[in-house]
């Protein structure tokens, strides 16, 4: 049970979610829709957010919406897309200083719950659709931000290796949609979406700061207590890779000096199941620190590779290694890295490495409540692992996993796809 | 010990002149359960040629090195690495090197003042071979490689070798393969002992930690170092530009562009002023509340990666604006447009206090974390100022500050545009 958090439901399938920690000085909100990937529903939801935040109604531009920010002492409003599991959410979020630090005496935790709930309920309509003006450059965009997941090889190699190992599930999907569908995206297909999103989509507000949230609550609270929502379940599934008879192996060719390989493996553990500590424990072994076994050899034996690194996708039960490698290594890192992969299952590694992989793991869920996004982090990941804990409950946890159920968990890996780039 | 204080916001730290030579920052934040910590030599990249005072010339060491030598110091001399020390504390631990110093630092919760025992030895205790320094030939050769690929990383050091004709600043921190295969453990201890030596160094703290236990682990551990010498090559930079244009194809979707103003270089206080006016330009100039990204936005010149900021450092001052762009000149060429109108009007009032209150929240919101206050900690103290020097400069800041930078530095004939194109 998580106490430093107050979780409430607003209306059905709507939540507010609030974390105090009067040491920091800003107040964060942020409200997230959640919706189950769907191809033909993914292009218009990723385009959403990235219109709400250009203003609301009675702001003609963008520029005079930034300009309203600033003067409230750089209030930061942001917009993302993310992807947990088989899940999309559509992100908006705005901080600002506590009303303690401004210079004049203002309600800055007011006005921004003011200005996020504008945005949602009050969106820069025109004869009741979305501005095409506004669509048409996002959808620019959206388009060139995809385009650009290419300039970053070690991303795109990752985000290769799932689409393939996820294929059929809706988590290959790119969580920013496809350009093809996004290029005949219209005003009235996404304030269609819009307004079935606010009906029907889990709704996720997260309150951190040292303010008061009850101030912050009450005004959300009445303001969307005339919005129509649909009854039904919100409730969010797990849905784990299964395990393959024949591994996937691709390969592209770049203009790149160095080649890209990334390995995934599936596991049949939920993250509800206790079985995920052990699980976390052994993938921090295998590769998720700077002594670990891919660290240790990949890099500091063998000089293969300057990263080689594992970790764990507990919401789609997918494990993945990622390095970059010369051509001519490819194959000796790739036989290196399934080796260390035996050794762990074998029960090669001491209990003081056992012991060194339960600090570190315990040393960082222990200084989440030192950071505002930390703290949100933790919580959503909590939501869709459906478990209720504190980071000092899973301290707990882990500190009571043996070595033999971290040999068990491991056992469970079985190679599912690789996916390289080649120069 | 001294206290160094601002009232305005309520917040404190201590400065302490140790006796071995080092300064010692101590940043104790109330209800924060975990601690920064960072052991930094006033040493980057840039420092390639030095010499002792006394001595006749300078001594040239290949580029690359200062980076090299982080690396290497996470080795023991029986074989073993530092991060095995820090596993038994559970402490993350790392460390980076930048253009003009080389930071080693760990994070932890518990278990502090072990960890701290282990950054102040094994950063105090070098141990360099053959064998091992040709080891990590193979890995840093990895390194500068995946770096090669990154057409961000490539746009910046491009436009850094444009504007600038000596300037070491214009290498990249990692060296070259070609350059870090003339390095050899003979040359790392020549350079280490130049360079870390205490005088030369600060040890900050931020966050949760217990003063009297910490500062008897520093006597304990450090012993009194001997006076710092050191003489770094002061280059003759003139004040044009190298090139005006610098293109490269890389594997890149679309365009990617820095442009690149080049100003008088400046020390201390007076270059965190410089900086903080030449943010209040870049906000005015290029922000989301600007006329300029309003206008380049809207005909889909530039996407909401477009942004700027400032490199200082000894020898160097530099306004960059960097994003992605189907037409990177004409980007330029509408920012030229802009700052030759600027230097007619001038930035209006109206801008002047937006962009006054937007630092201010900007400057607040770094005391929420502990690495952030840490890390500005190291960068001022070597600056030369305190954590709360821009407060005060903010405060004090005069629109004229920020005109006259305008009208007499932000010259668009002193600037280069660096380009990186997506390989046809």
């Amino acid at each position: 049970m998580n106490d430093s958090l107050k979780r409430v439901e607003l209306k059905n399938g709507i939540y507010f979610n609030s974390t105090i920690e009067k040491k920091f000085k800003t107040n964060r909100i942020s409200f997230n829709m959640i919706t189950k990937l769907e191809e033909k529903e993914v292009s218009k939801n990723a385009i959403i957010p990235f219109i709400l935040e250009k203003g609301y109604e009675g702001y003609d531009s963008f520029k005079e919406f930034s300009i309203m920010l600033d003067n409230m002492y750089g209030t930061s409003l942001s917009s993302d897309i993310r992807k947990i599991g088989d899940y999309q959410i559509l992100n908006l979020s705005i901080s600002s200083i506590d009303d303690e630090y401004c210079l004049e005496k203002d309600s800055l935790l007011k006005d921004i719950t003011d200005i996020i709930l504008n945005i949602i309920l009050r969106p820069n309509f025109i004869n009741g659709k979305f501005r095409k003006d506004i669509l048409d450059l996002e959808k620019t965009n959206l388009i060139q931000l995809i385009e650009s997941e290419l300039n970053d090889k070690r991303t795109f190699c990752i985000n290769k290796l799932e689409e393939y190992m996820y294929k059929e599930k809706p988590s290959n999907l790119n969580k920013y949609g496809k350009i093809e569908d996004i290029k005949k995206l219209t005003e009235k297909d996404i304030t269609d979406q819009y307004k079935k999103l606010l009906k029907s989509s889990r709704i996720e507000i997260f309150f951190t700061g040292c303010g008061e949230s009850t101030i912050c609550e009450n005004i959300i609270k009445e303001r969307i207590s005339k919005l129509e929502r649909i009854e039904k379940n919100f409730d969010l599934d797990i849905n784990l890779v299964k395990s393959r008879k024949n591994i996937i192996e691709e390969e592209d060719i770049f203009d790149v000096n160095q080649c890209k390989m990334a390995i995934g493996f599936s596991t049949d553990i939920s993250p509800d199941n206790h079985k995920i500590y052990a699980l976390k424990l052994g993938v921090t072994l295998y590769g998720g620190m700077p002594f670990s076994k891919l660290f240790k050899h990949v890099r500091e034996k063998l000089s293969l590779c300057y990263y080689c690194v594992s970790r764990l996708d507990k919401i789609n039960g997918g494990i993945l290694v990622d390095c970059g490698v010369e051509k001519n290594n490819i194959e000796k890192t790739k036989k290196e890295i399934l080796e260390q992969l035996e050794f762990m299952k074998s029960g090669d590694f001491s209990e003081d490495d056992l012991n060194n992989a339960k600090l570190a793991i315990i040393n960082g869920y222990k200084s989440f409540s030192d950071s505002l996004s930390m703290i949100e982090l933790w919580n959503i990941s909590q939501l869709f692992s459906k478990t209720n804990n504190s980071p000092e409950e899973e301290c707990r946890y882990i500190n009571n996993v043996k070595k033999e159920d971290v040999i068990e968990a491991i056992k469970t890996l079985e190679i599912n796809s690789i996916y390289t780039i080649l120069n | 010990m001294k206290i160094i204080e601002c009232k305005q916001i309520n917040e404190k730290y201590m400065e302490i002149d140790h006796e071995t030579g080092l300064k010692i920052l101590l940043y104790p934040m109330e209800g924060y359960k975990s601690s920064h910590v960072i052991f930094g030599t006033n040493y980057g990249s840039i420092d390639n040629s030095f010499k002792n005072k006394d001595d006749k010339d300078f001594i040239e060491v290949p580029d690359g090195i200062a980076h090299f030598l982080e690396h290497k110091l996470f080795e023991n001399e029986d074989g073993s690495d530092v991060f095995s020390l820090f596993a038994k504390t559970g402490a993350s631990a790392n460390a980076y090197t930048s253009f003009d110093k080389t930071c080693y630092l760990f994070s932890c919760v518990d278990d502090l003042e072990e960890s701290l025992k282990i950054l102040l030895s094994f950063v105090r205790n070098p141990y360099f071979s053959d064998e091992t320094v040709k080891k990590e030939q193979g890995i840093i050769g990895q390194e500068i490689e995946m770096y090669n690929d990154n057409g961000n990383w490539r746009v910046f050091f491009n436009l850094l070798g444009a504007l600038y004709h000596k300037n070491p600043v214009k290498t990249d921190i990692a060296g070259s393969i070609e350059s870090i295969s003339q390095i050899d453990y003979n040359i790392l201890y020549t350079t280490y002992k130049k360079f870390y030596n205490l005088n030369n160094m600060v040890l900050v703290l931020a966050g949760n930690f217990n003063r009297d236990n910490i500062l008897k682990i520093i006597s304990d551990s450090l012993v009194k170092d001997v006076e710092f010498k050191i003489e770094k090559k002061i280059y003759d930079e003139p004040t044009n530009v190298y090139k005006k244009e610098v293109e490269q194809n890389l594997s890149v979707s679309m365009p990617l562009f820095n442009i690149g103003y080049k100003l008088k270089e400046c020390h201390g206080k007076d270059m965190v002023k410089k900086e903080l006016i030449a943010s209040f330009i870049i906000e005015s100039v290029s922000s989301q509340s600007s006329n300029l990204y309003d206008k380049l936005y809207k005909n889909g010149l530039i996407n909401s990666s477009f942004g700027g900021e400032t490199i200082a450092g000894p020898g160097y001052f530099s306004i960059i604006f960097g994003g992605e762009s189907n037409d990177p000149k004409k980007v330029y060429e509408e920012l030229k447009k802009t700052i030759e109108d600027l230097k007619i009007t001038g930035i209006s009032k109206e801008d002047f206090n937006r962009c006054k209150k937007f630092f201010y929240g900007n400057m607040i919101k770094k005391f929420n974390s502990v690495e952030a206050v840490a890390n500005s900690l190291v960068s001022n103290y070597f600056k030369g100022a305190t954590l709360f020097d821009e407060i005060d400069i903010i405060n004090n800041l005069n629109i004229n500050d920020i005109n006259k930078m305008i009208r007499e530095e932000f010259l668009n004939e002193i600037s280069s545009i660096s380009i990186i194109n997506p390989i046809k």
